[in-house]
């Protein structure tokens, strides 16, 4: 279903600019897809939105109150599927109910949004906007920015504006999509073909070669500008119309205007006419005048064009663009060009017939023809239909350097995933020769790329960073293909498995290892570089509204080249900012967006984590088929030391359940005498709180994690340093740690290895230089379970 | 491309077997200075705070995995109100027209009331932390009403108790009008 906000133009009953796109726009998305389209209002008075019942109604009402209770089916968000498209058409930064917590609710939907961004004026041009536009502005571009999954623009500059203020502001990119807007007058006829007509129902006009103006009486539409131009025109027919209602900070232009000589006689201000009088003034002008220092699109300029009047714009913004080189432009400001524009139209017919040839070949877009290419585009949008999900299988990406453990690798997938038969090889120049000798070996056509050719000098050295960035490189090369799995080096396939485990027809399955990427301690107290990715990719993914399941389940998992493509595009903008889970990152953002092509499954990796201690699984590996291979689990008290590298799934996976069982059994799970509890230190500027519950198990093999909260609030910032003693009754200190406050989670806690009651004790000296000191005690118990 | 996430535990673990003597001596050292400190801070009377903080409650009555969401985001706290985005647009416009008089401390009343779940408790703390009632009652404006205060209404805004100015602003029509609903049912 697409539902389409217009309550904006419907309260303020306007039928210009914005308006004038939303009500003809609108009306043509629904009225070629009337069952799945919804035009929406939203309701203050009731606190729900409404369905208008006839898609007519979006041209024909004037304001709301034209719409009565029998036009009006009111419907609850809870209504909204996944899969649905908002479209946000409508100046909608004055409207009721906030953008961004109304974002927030569809996107947890699965709801796509589209906005459709007609110019960024009040944060590129705020000196000639009103302070009330500029601050509710702020606030809705700030949630198109953050939460729109698709912009759709309506120039090629607008979308170039809007793209650097993603860039500058949130450090990203939007995916954006320019359309073209009609500009013909559907609705309307011309008061009169004749002249007679014509002259009746504007006979102060007789005999006048006007010029016309189009647009709110407001700064950036530049009317003293005109004005000026106006006065020195010397030829006695010359005439001014300004047809506008009146915007703001103008009141010394109008006042001017007012008291104008010719004000009345060679100068008109029209403030409010209908569409029917408008298309007649187009027709009859001596030309059309738009001066402007910015215009996001220009219609009164395509809409004279549309109606062969000559036409004169300033070169601001998307003017010469939509004018398509039928207009005169002169730059933005220069009075004189204008003037000598102006001047040399009066003086000289034979210039004035060349734009008027000009003007009469232009082809404007129609509403209608607008209107298909809109639904188009949000159709695609809906579907994914472009990104070809179905495309088959066969080929697999891996990024390695380590020719010895791709060899064991590709030997893994030649036993196993006989739907591969293709393979692409991104490697270091350094390794290349060895890396393209163990691809070839395997896979004969194998493509071996290094990292200079597809990525450039401009590879960051973060571990995480690189990856992402040269993924995003690699993905876009002519040698991957529409559907793919992608690897590292050292993820090896256990068992057989058919290509309906990654993808059946057009639905992808992706593998997560973690529900909520916000419950990340990381795998060290000191983060890595992995872990600052998952926390990245969390932030990006939960602050845009998108789910943020953990996705680096360290196994091949199958991407969709021109999603992935468009999702990097956006949200990968360059290598400084790359330090980014991609794996997690790619998945909740298409998921998200087309929840029909994928189907999320737990992991089935073996190997991942290496050794449960480093961190402690939420959930078990399902069906095991993968291992990350680690070379040291091999060695001598390696978890599968003595099982073969490319074999033995069944110990290999009873091993690791066991582990599993162990590790939770020390910190989660209720297991005989033994009730694991929380153990949390909460530390503030002033205030150092230890937290215990339950026991403990005895023997340094039950690692504790200790978590380290910060109380201060609103993430502010305390550093220092913090020891932790645990000391026998008598006194003797017996385990002890120490670590460096910052951003850090967790600490490690070895438990004793006889049981008995210890006193835990925390010190800290913070970089305040506030001292700070808990203590608790620790009840540890016998572990029953052998070594 | 491997991740070197991993080991960190167990390298710890080896590290006590390597060098336990002294590892043990290093642990009764810094056991000791820490104890001495400690002492010390008693007898010049600073006593560590010990009161069970909101933050420590919480966690004390969390499950696990709502706890290791709560640290994380101790640490790294999310803008789920887009507020960050929202001030740093607002901040350049500001700095293009000096005439709407958005100072930093206004720009961060406006980020501190849109992450607020409690406008009160959010005005309190404003209040309590030294903010003129100028800065928090034009920012209450631009949150709840989307403008700017008026020429009119300058006098009054600033000197109404912040607390009177949001009753004021969430009792008056204009907020009813076009004021801040936040969900749609």
């Amino acid at each position: 279903m697409l539902y389409i906000d217009v309550g904006n133009t419907l309260r303020g009953g306007l039928r210009t600019g914005i308006q004038r796109v939303v009500r003809s726009l609108a009306f043509e998305l629904a009225s070629q897809a009337r069952s799945s389209t919804k035009l929406i209002v939203y309701d203050p008075a009731a606190s729900r939105y409404f369905a208008l019942t006839e898609p007519e109604l979006i041209r024909s009402a004037d304001s709301l109150a034209n719409i009565g209770p029998e036009s009006r089916a009111y419907f609850d968000l809870d209504g909204f599927a996944e899969g649905d498209v908002w479209f946000e058409p409508d100046s909608t930064w004055t409207e009721p109910l906030n953008r961004g917590a109304l974002f927030r609710q569809l996107k947890a939907k699965g709801v796509i949004v589209v906005v459709l961004n007609h110019d960024a004026i009040p944060v590129i041009l705020p000196e000639v906007c009103h302070p009330n536009t500029l601050v509710s502005f702020a606030e809705a571009i700030a949630d198109h920015l953050q939460y729109a999954d698709y912009a759709l623009t309506t120039s090629a500059g607008v979308d170039r504006d809007l793209r650097q203020l993603a860039r500058r502001f949130l450090g990203r990119d939007m995916t954006t999509r320019v359309i073209k807007l009609g500009a013909d007058f559907e609705t309307a006829a011309p008061i009169g073909e004749g002249e007679s007509s014509f002259a009746a129902a504007f006979p102060e006009l007789a005999g006048l070669n006007y010029l016309l103006s189009v647009g709110t009486i407001e700064p950036r539409k530049n009317h003293a500008l005109l004005l000026q131009a106006f006065d020195r025109l010397e030829a006695e027919d010359a005439a001014l119309v300004i047809v506008g209602r009146k915007g703001w900070m103008s009141e010394a232009l109008l006042a001017r205007l007012e008291n104008h000589p010719h004000y009345g006689h060679r100068l008109f201000w029209y403030s409010a006419i209908g569409d029917e009088a408008l298309l007649s003034l187009y027709r009859h002008a001596f030309a059309t005048v738009l001066p402007s220092q910015y215009e996001g699109y220009g219609l009164p300029a395509v809409e004279a064009l549309s109606q062969g009047c000559v036409t004169l714009v300033s070169d601001a913004g998307s003017l010469p663009e939509v004018t398509q080189g039928h207009a005169a432009v002169f730059t933005t400001g220069d009075g004189e060009a204008m003037f000598a524009i102006l001047d040399r139209l009066y003086r000289e017919p034979s210039y004035h017939a060349e734009l008027k040839a000009a003007a009469t070949g232009f082809r404007p877009t129609g509403w209608r023809e607008a209107g298909r290419a809109v639904a188009a585009a949000l159709d695609d949008i809906a579907s994914g239909a472009s990104h070809d999900f179905s495309a088959p299988l066969r080929q697999m990406v891996f990024l390695s350097v380590q020719a010895e453990v791709l060899d064991l690798s590709l030997a893994s997938v030649r036993a196993n995933l006989d739907f591969i038969d293709r393979i692409v090889v991104l490697t270091s120049p350094e390794a290349r020769d060895a890396i393209a000798a163990v691809a070839t070996r395997h896979f004969p056509k194998a493509v071996v790329l290094t990292d200079d050719a597809v990525a450039g000098v401009d590879i960051p050295t973060d571990h995480q960073a690189r990856n992402t960035w040269l993924r995003k490189q690699l993905y876009a090369q002519d040698a991957v293909e529409p559907n793919f799995l992608a690897a590292d080096e050292d993820y090896l396939a256990l068992r057989p498995l058919e290509r309906g485990c990654f993808q059946q027809f057009d639905v992808h399955r992706a593998y997560y290892f973690l529900e909520d990427m916000g419950t990340w301690l990381a795998g060290s107290p000191r983060a890595t570089s992995f872990d600052r990715g998952m926390r990245n990719a969390w932030r990006l993914l939960r602050e845009a509204a998108y789910p943020a399941r953990g996705f680096a389940s360290h196994q091949p998992q199958v991407i969709n080249k021109s999603l992935v493509n468009e999702i990097f595009e956006r949200l990968v903008v360059d290598a400084e900012s790359a330090a980014i889970n991609e794996w997690s990152l790619y998945f909740n953002v298409a998921s998200q967006l087309y929840p029909h092509h994928f189907l999320t499954k737990p992991y089935c990796t073996l190997g991942w984590p290496m050794r449960t201690g480093d961190w402690l699984p939420e959930m078990a590996p399902h069906e095991a088929a993968f291992e990350n291979y680690y070379a040291e689990s091999y060695e001598a008290g390696g978890l599968f030391a003595g099982l073969s590298r490319l074999g033995d799934l069944e110990a290999k996976t009873c091993r690791t359940l066991e582990a599993l069982t162990l590790a939770r059994r020390a910190e989660i799970e209720a297991s005989g005498a033994h009730v694991p509890g929380m153990l949390a230190v909460v530390v503030t500027p002033e205030t150092l709180k230890f937290i215990s519950a339950g026991t403990v198990l005895a023997g340094a093999r039950n690692v504790r994690r200790i978590l380290l909260s910060n109380g201060a609030g609103d993430g502010a910032a305390i550093a220092g340093k913090l020891d932790m003693f645990v000391a026998e009754p008598g006194g003797a200190v017996v385990r002890g740690e120490s670590v460096d406050l910052g951003e850090i989670c967790w600490m490690p806690l070895l438990p004793p290895e006889t049981p008995g009651l210890y006193l835990i004790r925390f010190f800290a000296t913070l970089d305040s230089g506030a001292r700070l000191e808990a203590r608790g005690l620790l009840t540890v118990i016998a572990d029953m379970e052998p070594q | 491309m491997r991740i070197s996430t991993q080991g960190s535990l167990y390298r710890l673990a080896k590290r006590l077997s390597i060098g336990r003597g002294l590892r043990y001596l290093d642990l009764w050292a810094r056991y000791l200075w820490r104890r001495g400190q400690s002492r010390l801070d008693a007898h010049r009377g600073r006593l560590p705070g010990a009161d069970l903080t909101a933050p420590a409650t919480a966690i004390a009555e969390a499950d696990m995995t709502t706890a290791k969401r709560m640290t994380v985001a101790s640490w790294f706290p999310l803008d789920l109100a887009n507020s960050r985005l929202h001030r740093a647009l607002l901040a350049s416009i500001a700095e293009a027209r000096p005439d709407l008089s958005l100072s930093e401390a206004k720009l961060n009343c406006i980020a501190r009331l849109k992450r607020g779940n409690d406008l009160a408790v959010v005005v309190d703390e404003l209040v309590a932390s030294g903010e003129t009632a100028e800065t928090i009652n034009t920012a209450l404006y631009v949150h709840l009403l989307r403008r700017l205060p008026a020429p009119s209404e300058l006098p009054m805004i600033g000197s109404r108790h912040p607390r009177h100015a949001l009753l004021a602003i969430r009792s008056g029509d204009e907020y009813r009008k076009q004021g801040r609903k936040m969900l749609a049912s």
